[in-house]
């Protein structure tokens, strides 16, 4: 599907609008050859011909014309943009929508500036196409033609040969379509690395200032603005190489209505009459000639938006649901890892390797293991934020590539070690998976991740509104939010990905015990550096290279005197061989 | 000092109690006076394109007057010509003209959001903390591309319409007072209904950026948090308020052209009124002395009347909506530095590294004190660790020496040196800071490395990654340092990180060095490698530490926080004598 399919597909609502709309501005036309037409009578009829009693109906025909005229030309304006307004929105919606549907591969691919761009930018050349250009290209071609049958029918030879630049102007037509794109991809290119620039220096303030990058920021972006507006430049330069030659034949067209129609006359195959019909008439041709131009010229830019906004449209997340998707009764929260490899699209060796795991419902399960050794990837197979290469995640039995994506994700749930908060209340953060959710259980969940204390410190408690990603609190404060989010989700299993890295440990030993007090136990998942951290846990499993190297409880791993034991020395500042240090 | 203010939100419009005044305009017009010469210069050429396009209607009078009765066929072909030729001059002035004000426009925006940008470096964390990205993201891009067509197009177009209005009056009153005095009779009527219309108009385009900058902000996050989204399964929620997002833009949308559209309506209105009054006025006899010759002439002129007044009804709509954007532009142009360098400050010398804070007062939101009377003292190389609960204020500590907050009361020293009297960026580029949060640009690893310090050499930065044995994992990346990180370093995991963000601070070889939770996401036996080589460079520099695993702090002299001052301070051993809390913190660490 081309763009200017895709738009009036989902324009389609609203063509009865745009279609009156259009209609409407005609008829403007026509009340505006009318009025003039009128006012002639007056000379004609009552000032040279003196009926006098013409005068008043005359006026007040001109009165309603110029009522009228305005009547229409302000409804049809509202209705086409009513039209255009309503086709954006919907568009919005629609690529929202869309981007929710996602992964993280696309969201690891696609730069945040770079979509924010789409949706901005790119929109309002969509909203330009929905607004001008479609109207412009209608009414101006409907105009041509009519003029055109008007003066075959008059003089047929005139027409003609005002035609004559017609060739031209659709050859030069065609130069513009091809030479005027490529700058048009420029620019677009230029504002979106612009923009793609100033979103990451927002995001990075606080590294920019601690290193005094202040200056080296604002180089690079210098040299991102100056590029902008150098292809900004450069486009009217290549559109005026065209502009002005368009613009020139459809001034010579009246020349030729003057010259030829003045031979016409003087050879007497025209009247006078006929020629000033022809030259009063000549903006019907030379207006839509010095406009087809400009109409082309924003179409280019036009389509250099809306393909990239197409790509939103078109893309298709790579994890999606199965044909007659599974979803469950009553989950239990069993998870097991069968066999299991992973290996990232780009990468060449797997991030982990016949991985074998087992948790029951209500189960704990530690993961531990070095930096960078497939933790996080581990996990993020259960809820699908990636697939397996081989082998099968199962939970309850089932295959979590068969789970519906939504039901899925109602079952499995997160604190992820970037904490993302939004900025937005820290109620509304908790109750994010569920904005219903009563004000109880909001506190509830905040008391057993032991945020409810520094929460109600804050000058409006659960109402303080935080920063984007949760600025103005200290890491283990976000973390706790986070924390208190995830239970607010109950949900049959829970990933904690190193939730309490940043929390001081009496408070972690708090919440493990909140944890476990639970009435209902979620099947846990906790990733972790902290022996502190896992060493309740049913099980625990330590991942190195890839590979599960040693599980079982802390009692077992201390017993096996390998990678869990070696670490448990180190955290208590024993020596391996047994004293203290 | 400065006080913290309300966060903005993405569904909170911001409002601005600015009323509607030129200053906007004037405040722009420092962008425009730098090629006023330029822009004079098209505004010339403009009126001389005005004057030839004058011309041209003659050449269809003297066809139809003359060579057509007179059979000159020749005066024809001389006329086509003169013709041609007055058209082409038209068009290459025109073409100059653009060319003018197209380089000029894009000069001046590009201007504008140069300053935007460098204000926004210098704009502290507050800023940044207290209103959602998207918004600030929008102004430096969208907002500065709306008003490029008017600081320049628009501002030649007003003059010489303006000069065009005046010309057409001097000829109307030429031509026939009385007809002029009725034509103009209508101009308080519009007057008044541009009066009437402009507050309500500019709320509308208010509204409108600010619907705008609320949905862009809605989208920023929701693009950034879409991982916690899809997660929580709160994906048909968040439609629901996108959907009403995107219907508010619309709404205000409308509303704006509501009342925008009437301007037009309004002058074709008037412009009939007064050609009707005239041809009434011929036609009742009312003007007995006025003959049909000059109505005749005199409708021409009414006709060329309103066509100014048309161009600058538009031209209003647009100063309008280019007020409107300049007010969001340059009210963050507006948004105090308050952390800049005093009056008189000097490049703080090179640092040996004794630091004091003395009897400090903090508060990031007005009498909610997080620090009070604090005092802390660090010799020339010492390691100090800070250690307390979560939220105790530790973060802050290294902070407010770094100053990226100014203190309420009390003093922060380096070397006797208040941190007040001295540079920011003579303080910083001798600190070394490892954040909490660590954030990665894109572009690759070394590239991230490279920022602690840009002229450093392939070798220094390898260097660095082998110090924080960051360069195990790396050489081991299919592109090594030349992997490209993705947008906030997803492809890395947060231990790999915090290596590359440690090297970084490493490379730019601070002499006050700051970890924060540097270490969190790191398993303890790389930790232990690093503190290792750690050791080597620490030696002769003042470090502060923050750490939770209180296993790698042992070598420091500890300061535990708590109660919003420093209540413990010693060796470990000295502390763990104390019995105190942290002994007591200690000992729940241990099993």
């Amino acid at each position: 599907m081309g763009p200017v399919r895709w738009v009036m597909s989902t324009a389609r609502e609203n063509t009865g609008k745009m279609v009156v709309g259009m209609l409407l501005s005609m008829l403007c036309v026509g009340f505006n050859v009318i009025g003039p037409i009128l006012y002639a009578q007056i000379i004609d009829d009552v000032i040279e011909g003196g009926q006098a009693e013409k005068l008043m109906p005359l006026c007040i025909g001109a009165i309603a014309c110029a009522v009228l005229f305005v009547i229409c030309t302000y409804t049809s304006q509202l209705l086409l943009e009513l039209g255009s307004q309503n086709t954006e929105r919907d568009l919005r919606k629609q690529l929202y929508a869309k981007l929710q549907k996602m992964d993280q591969n696309y969201y690891g691919a696609n730069r945040t500036g770079d979509l924010m761009m789409k949706l901005t930018g790119d929109l309002d050349w969509v909203r330009h196409f929905t607004i001008f250009l479609i109207p412009q290209s209608i009414t101006n071609f409907l105009t041509f033609i009519a003029t055109l049958v008007i003066f075959l029918f008059y003089n047929w030879q005139l027409a003609l040969m005002a035609l004559v630049f017609t060739p031209f102007t659709v050859f030069l037509t065609i130069k513009v379509r091809r030479n005027m794109r490529p700058a048009h991809d420029r620019v677009r290119e230029c504002v979106s690395q612009l923009n793609t620039l100033v979103q990451e220096n927002i995001s990075g303030n606080r590294v920019v200032k601690a290193f005094v990058r202040e200056d080296y920021e604002i180089e690079r972006f210098e040299e991102k603005n100056q590029a902008f507006r150098n292809a900004s430049i450069n486009t009217v330069r290549t559109w005026q190489r065209y502009a002005p030659i368009l613009d020139g034949f459809s001034n010579c067209l009246t020349v030729i209505l003057l010259l030829f129609g003045g031979i016409f006359c003087i050879n007497g195959t025209m009247t006078l009459g006929d020629l000033s019909l022809f030259l009063s008439l000549a903006w019907g041709l030379n207006g839509p000639m010095n406009m087809i131009g400009t109409v082309i010229n924003d179409y280019q830019r036009f389509l250099a938006s809306a393909e990239k906004i197409m790509t939103i449209y078109y893309a298709k997340p790579d994890i999606e649901n199965q044909a007659q998707p599974y979803i469950p009764d009553s989950p239990k929260g069993e998870i097991e890892f069968r066999h299991v490899e992973y290996k990232y699209p780009s990468g060449k060796a797997p991030v982990l390797m016949d991985i074998n795991l087992k948790a029951k419902a209500g189960q704990t399960i530690g993961i531990m293991g070095p930096t960078g050794c497939g933790k996080t990837t581990l996990i993020s197979l259960i809820p699908r934020f990636m697939d397996v290469s081989k082998g099968g995640v199962f939970i309850d039995g089932v295959d979590v590539r068969k789970y519906e994506l939504n039901a899925l994700h109602g079952i499995v749930g997160m604190s992820m070690q970037d904490v993302f908060l939004f900025s937005e209340t820290i109620d509304a953060n908790i109750s994010y998976g569920d904005p219903e959710m009563p004000e109880e259980r909001v506190i509830a969940c905040a008391k057993d991740a032991d945020a409810d204390g520094f929460i109600r410190r804050t000058p409006d408690g659960y109402e303080t509104v935080i920063g984007e990603r949760g600025v103005g609190l200290s890491g283990g404060q976000k973390q706790r939010i986070a924390l208190a989010r995830a239970l607010a989700y109950d949900t049959p299993i829970l990933i904690l990905d190193d939730t309490t890295s940043a929390v001081d440990m009496d408070t972690e030993a708090y919440i493990q015990e909140r944890l476990r007090a639970r009435k209902k136990k979620a099947t846990t998942l906790i990733v972790a550096q902290r022996i502190s951290s896992v060493k309740e846990a049913d099980c625990i499993y330590i991942l190195e290279n890839g590979r599960v190297s040693e599980y079982g409880t802390h009692e077992e791993l201390l017993k096996k005197r390998g990678y869990y034991y070696s670490v448990y020395c180190l955290q208590n500042g024993i020596t391996e061989e047994g004293g203290v240090n | 000092m400065d006080v913290r203010k309300k966060r903005n939100k993405f569904n909170v419009d911001e409002e601005l109690d600015t009323p509607f005044d030129a200053t906007h305009l004037k405040r722009s017009f420092k962008y425009i006076k730098r090629y006023g010469k330029s822009l004079l210069f098209a505004l010339f050429l403009s009126v001389i394109s005005t004057i030839l396009s004058l011309i041209t209607p003659q050449f269809s009078g003297l066809v139809v007057d003359e060579y057509i009765p007179a059979g000159n066929v020749r005066g024809l072909f001389i006329m086509a010509a003169c013709f041609v030729v007055i058209v082409a001059l038209i068009i290459l002035i025109n073409r100059w003209r653009v060319l003018i004000t197209n380089r000029v426009g894009q000069t001046i925006i590009s201007e504008i959001r140069r300053d935007l940008f460098e204000h926004l470096q210098k704009l502290p964390f507050d800023y940044y903390d207290s209103r959602p990205h998207g918004k600030i993201l929008t102004r430096v891009v969208n907002y500065v591309n709306s008003v490029a067509d008017f600081l320049s197009n628009g501002i030649v177009n007003i003059i010489l319409e303006l000069f065009s209005l005046t010309a057409i009056i001097i000829f109307m009153f030429i031509t026939s007072t009385k007809l002029t005095l009725l034509t103009l009779t209508t101009m308080p009527i519009f007057v008044i209904f541009i009066v009437l219309v402009k507050s309500p108009q500019r709320r509308a385009r208010q509204k409108l950026s600010n619907k705008n900058s609320n949905i862009n902000a809605y989208l920023h996050e929701s693009i950034n948090g879409m991982k916690v989204t899809q997660s929580f399964d709160r994906e048909a929620v968040n439609y629901e308020i996108y959907s009403g997002l995107a219907q508010e833009v619309r709404n205000a949308w409308m509303k704006a052209v509501l009342i925008s559209g009437t301007i037009w309506p309004v002058i074709s209105l008037l412009s009939n009124t007064v050609k009707l009054g005239i041809y009434y006025s011929a036609a009742a006899n009312i003007f007995a002395d006025i003959s049909l010759g000059t109505i005749l002439v005199f409708i021409g002129y009414v006709f060329r009347f309103w066509t100014p007044i048309q161009t600058l009804g538009n031209l209003y709509n647009n100063l309008i909506n280019t007020t409107a954007y300049l007010e969001r532009i340059f009210q963050v142009l507006d948004e105090p530095i308050s952390i800049d360098d005093h009056e008189g400050a000097y490049d703080l010398p090179q640092v040996k590294g004794r630091v004091e804070f003395r009897d400090v007062t903090f508060a990031y939101e007005k009498d909610v004190n997080v620090l009070e009377h604090m005092n802390l003292c660090a010799e020339p190389g010492e390691s100090i660790a800070l250690v307390g609960p979560t939220g105790a204020g530790k973060s802050t500590v290294v902070s407010l020496l770094a100053r990226f907050y100014d203190i309420q009361e009390g003093s922060i020293t380096i070397d006797g040196h208040s941190i007040y009297d001295v540079t920011i960026s003579s303080l910083r580029s001798q600190m070394g800071m490892m954040l909490q949060d660590t954030f990665l640009f894109t572009g690759t690893i070394m590239d991230n490395i490279r920022y602690g310090r840009l002229d450093a050499t392939d070798e220094e930065v390898y260097a660095a990654a082998r110090a924080v044995h960051a360069d195990d994992f790396i050489s081991q990346l299919p592109d090594g340092y030349r992997t490209e990180v993705k947008e906030r370093g997803a492809s890395l995991s947060a231990g790999q990180r915090q290596l590359i963000s440690f090297a970084r601070t490493l490379l730019a070889d601070p002499r006050i060095l700051i970890l924060d939770e540097a270490t969190s996401a790191i398993d303890t036996k790389t930790e232990l490698l690093v503190q290792q080589g750690l050791q080597a460079l620490l030696k002769g520099r003042t470090s502060f530490i923050i750490a939770h695993r209180l296993s790698t702090i042992k070598n420091c002299r500890i300061l535990y926080v708590a109660d919003k001052q420093i209540v413990e301070n010693g060796t470990h051993e000295e502390l763990l004598a104390l019995h105190g809390r942290y002994y007591e913190l200690y000992t729940s660490q241990l099993d």
